[in-house]
């Protein structure tokens, strides 16, 4: 016991070091994942979702380098810590809202499929976060340029987690106890039933997913800025994925989310940790392409439960038009 | 609601003041003039019927007034401004809201919800409890009781339709539409409506209403208008004019249809039963029994009509005599060339497939596949299709069907979901009636369809019982339909069979035992 003990403590230092490596992971995963649920909410399949996370990362990057490159130059005695990647994170999280604005105008307004047009601007996202971000990574090394991340130190990780779980529940309360969810949930499960008693379907989707964007914008700057502290090729890709998945298997509920979010992050860091433990128990030895694939393996494997529990299955299920196209002549009575 | 007429005085004067005014509006949809060239004047302060056949472009023109569609050519006028309509959140602020015959709710969410979404008076960031509040409030005032706080499906079909109507009086409206809103109420929640319409008339409200029932419009309306093929045929004053005018303005030369029905019900067959159902007890969506202890038989070339105020577990016995309704208790045993088979809980696709016709009860949601055309709606029948599709039968099969029943249609491989409401009920019908050798059960087999269309499908129904020995359960609303139709007639209530007659009794007595 003593040596698995050791095993999963000693890159750390004690259970708190456990703990805060995998807060920062917990937190930009669950606010993905809250993101992609407020799109979704609103009836819009969000394939775009991890182009738009790893060009969050490389966008969040070019910033970082951009904006403390400017402070430098502006301000004689440049000031450390938080400002300069706040500013990056910020900034990020606005343009990817943006994109979000372009998705929602897209799948509203095309008779293009969600899937083409979500898949689409995925692959755009990945050849523009290269596009950005791999110049600037040159001029990183040329230049020897000291990026200004956030330093992985409880309180500023435990600043995030707290902000994270705010706005986890801000947004609970937004969906769930506002005009403003009613009608984001509304044009999610029938939007001509939502168009006939009111509501501009196009509006509602444009303001649901540019917040979602924004979480996922600034999901993913963090997941640079807090976490990885340095760009490659390829940096952030798949991590959408995961956080599509943790939002499906959460039901889309904030709350839930926080459950689920938890266990990802659990799986994601220490699923190397918990091969090893099997092997040391018992002598079972798994290949680490099936570690990799748990976290997966979890998202398919929840909803199914959960969908199989009557109580549940209606308050979890999915937006009854998610991913279907809106015709506003078309019949609906 | 206790009201007194405010403008008895003022009367005749508004009544010449148009407060919708429609000029020259043109409307097409791929395939179909659904209007052309249609002109109207509705008058504040009246209830304006407006009548026609089964896709003469009802629908169409209520919608375009509430900006679900958008008119190709034509110009709108409310209280004489000219007005571009575009979407329901501007037709509702010049005063019209429409109520239609599938409630515009969404089910998902709550009765609260549903009204916020467009009640202006609250922000989007403002609390639903709020709202909820101040329905409550509203409710009392106006002597609705349904409870804002619960979700819509779990409301019946009369709650969502008034949750519509209570709506429409929380949004000022000065004219609510009414498309088809009464078909499926039951007689007495009829009644209330109509109730409702002449006080909303008496405090200067404006009814437009859309029905198949001449003698509903008769009944209520001030003034009637008739559409054909998208047309105006004329409009005339309620007292100034007759059922029979109407019709004829309605139906032209097809109502030769009508005159030449009559069934010579002579049923020539013996003996055999071929449907028993024995103790039948089935629950509800919500786990307790809605039917309970039900027996019967119904033998060759009978029809059963099963009468009863809506919700007294007509709805689940059908869905179980269909296998799409888990049976608790009893069994439903069929006969076929002599042979007892016993088909309780054997699932829906056998029960078709021994030749069961089935109209469900919303043929909308439970009949058609909306998305696919009306070949593959015919296609898609177990009787119909095995493995493999035969287009070319299927083809035809629609074809002669689509004439039979004189469907509206650009063409047989047109989706379903562009036809008119009745017309898709019809794809329904003659479908489930070419199927229909051994049995047909249905649930309100002619809801939606027009006065000459509902009287060929009942011929259709008694002439397949008489001439080739078909079966039937049907369960109506319309009791003047069962009495019709039936050799025999059970009522339910509350579960269990409380009386059966047989066909000629009064319907005084029937209506006795559905109430008492
Ligand atoms: N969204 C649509 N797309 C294509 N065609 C349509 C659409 N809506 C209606 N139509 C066509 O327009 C015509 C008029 O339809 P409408 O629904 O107005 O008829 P209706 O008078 O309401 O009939 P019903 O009594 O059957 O409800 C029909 O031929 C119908 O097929
Ligand atoms: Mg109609």
């Amino acid at each position: 016991m003593e040596d698995i003990l050791n095993m999963i403590i000693s890159p750390l230092t004690g259970a708190f070091g456990v703990i805060l490596a995998m807060i920062p992971i917990f937190v930009y995963l669950y606010l993905a994942s809250l993101g992609n649920s407020v799109v979704e909410k609103s009836g819009i399949l969000n394939l775009a979702i991890d182009g738009a996370y790893t060009l969050g990362v490389a966008v969040a990057y070019v910033m970082l380098v951009f904006v403390g490159e400017s402070i430098r130059k502006l301000v004689v005695d440049p000031p450390q810590g938080l400002l300069i990647p706040t500013l990056a994170l910020l900034i990020t999280s606005l343009l990817i809202g943006l994109l979000g604005v372009l998705v929602a105008f897209l799948t509203t307004k095309l008779p293009i499929s969600h899937g083409a047009i979500g898949l689409s601007i995925q692959f755009v996202g990945y050849g523009l976060a290269s596009f950005l971000a791999y110049p600037v990574s040159l001029k990183v090394r040329t230049e020897m340029i000291s990026l200004d991340t956030y330093r992985t130190v409880p309180e500023v990780v435990l600043t995030f987690l707290t902000l994270s779980i705010v706005i986890g529940v801000l947004m609970h309360l937004l969906i769930f106890r506002t005009k403003l969810g009613a009608a984001i949930r509304a044009v999610g499960e029938n939007p001509a039933g939502a168009s006939a008693l009111g509501i501009n379907v196009l509006k509602i989707r444009i303001v649901a997913t540019f917040l979602g964007y924004v979480l996922i914008g600034f999901a993913s700057s963090l997941s640079l800025l807090l976490h990885w502290k340095n760009w490659q090729e390829d940096s952030g890709m798949g991590y959408g994925w995961i956080s599509f998945a943790i939002s499906l298997s959460s039901g889309r509920h904030p709350i839930v989310g926080i459950i689920t979010s938890m266990i990802f992050a659990i799986l994601i860091r220490y699923a190397y940790v918990l091969q090893d433990i099997l092997i040391v128990l018992w002598g079972i030895s798994i290949s680490p392409f099936i570690v990799y694939a748990l976290p997966f393996t979890a998202a398919v494997f929840i909803p199914v439960v959960v969908t199989a529990i009557p109580p549940l299955r209606r308050r979890f299920a999915p937006p009854k038009y998610l991913g279907k196209i809106f015709f506003s002549e078309e019949r609906s009575v | 609601m206790k009201t007194q007429s405010l403008f008895s005085s003022k009367e005749e004067l508004s009544f010449l003041r148009p407060i919708i005014s429609v000029r020259n509006l043109w409307k097409r949809f791929p395939g179909v003039e659904a209007l052309k060239n249609v002109s109207l004047d509705i008058f504040s302060g009246e209830i304006h019927a407006i009548l026609g056949e089964n896709g003469a472009g009802k629908s169409t023109l209520l919608k375009i007034l509430y900006g679900i569609y958008v008119p190709d050519k034509g110009d709108l006028f409310f209280e004489d401004r000219k007005v571009v309509i575009t979407s329901p959140r501007d037709a509702v602020k010049n005063g019209l809201v429409l109520v239609s015959q599938v409630p515009q709710l969404i089910d998902s969410l709550t009765v609260a919800e549903n009204l916020s979404l467009s009640l202006r008076q609250f922000g989007y960031m403002s609390n639903v409890k709020k709202v909820s509040k101040f329905l409550s409030e509203k409710e009392k005032e106006y002597g609705v009781r349904i409870d804002p706080d619960v979700e819509v499906w779990k409301l019946s079909y009369t709650q969502k339709q008034l949750v519509e109507i209570l709506r429409a009086l929380l949004l000022d409206a000065k004219v609510i539409a009414f498309d088809e809103a009464t078909t499926l109420l039951p007689q007495t929640e009829k009644e209330k409506l109509y109730e409702f319409m002449k006080t909303f008339k008496d405090k200067g409200g404006t009814v437009l209403l859309v029905t198949h029932k001449i003698p509903e419009a008769m009944e209520v309306s001030d003034r009637v208008t008739v559409l054909r093929k998208g047309e105006v045929i004329g409009t005339v004053k309620t007292s100034e004019t007759t059922i029979d005018q109407i019709r004829y303005m309605m139906f032209g030369e097809r109502l030769t249809q009508l005159n030449s029905y009559g069934y010579g019900k002579l049923s020539s067959w013996e003996g055999s039963e071929t449907l028993t159902v024995r103790n039948l007890w089935v629950k509800s969506d919500y786990g307790v029994y809605a039917v309970r202890g039900v027996s019967f038989s119904v033998r060759k070339g009978e029809i059963l009509g099963v009468a009863g105020v809506a919700g007294n577990g007509q709805l689940e016995l059908i869905q179980a005599l269909a296998g799409l309704r888990r049976v608790e208790r009893g069994i439903i045993k069929l006969r076929i060339n002599g042979s007892e088979i016993n088909v309780t809980n054997k699932g829906s696709t056998l029960i078709r497939r021994l030749g069961i016709g089935y109209i469900p009860d919303e043929p909308v949601k439970k009949g058609v596949s909306l998305d696919n055309t009306i070949e593959e709606n015919v296609a898609v029948h177990p009787k119909l299709s095995k493995f493999l599709i035969s287009w070319r039968n299927v083809k035809s099969l629609a074809s002669n069907l689509v004439r039979e029943f004189s469907i509206v249609t650009p063409s047989t491989s047109a989706k379903a979901k562009v036809l008119s409401g009745g017309n898709l009920m019809k794809v329904l019908v003659a479908r489930e009636l070419t199927v229909s050798k051994l049995a047909l059960v249905a649930y309100n087999p002619t809801r939606g369809l027009d006065e000459v269309s509902a009287h060929y499908v009942r011929r259709l129904i008694v002439n397949k019982a008489v001439n080739e020995g078909m079966c039937a359960v049907i369960a109506s609303e319309d009791l003047d339909e069962i009495m019709e139709m039936s050799d025999v007639i059970v009522v339910m209530n509350s579960g269990s069979i409380v009386g059966v007659f047989k066909s000629g009794a009064s319907r005084e007595e029937i209506e006795r035992v559905m109430v008492s």
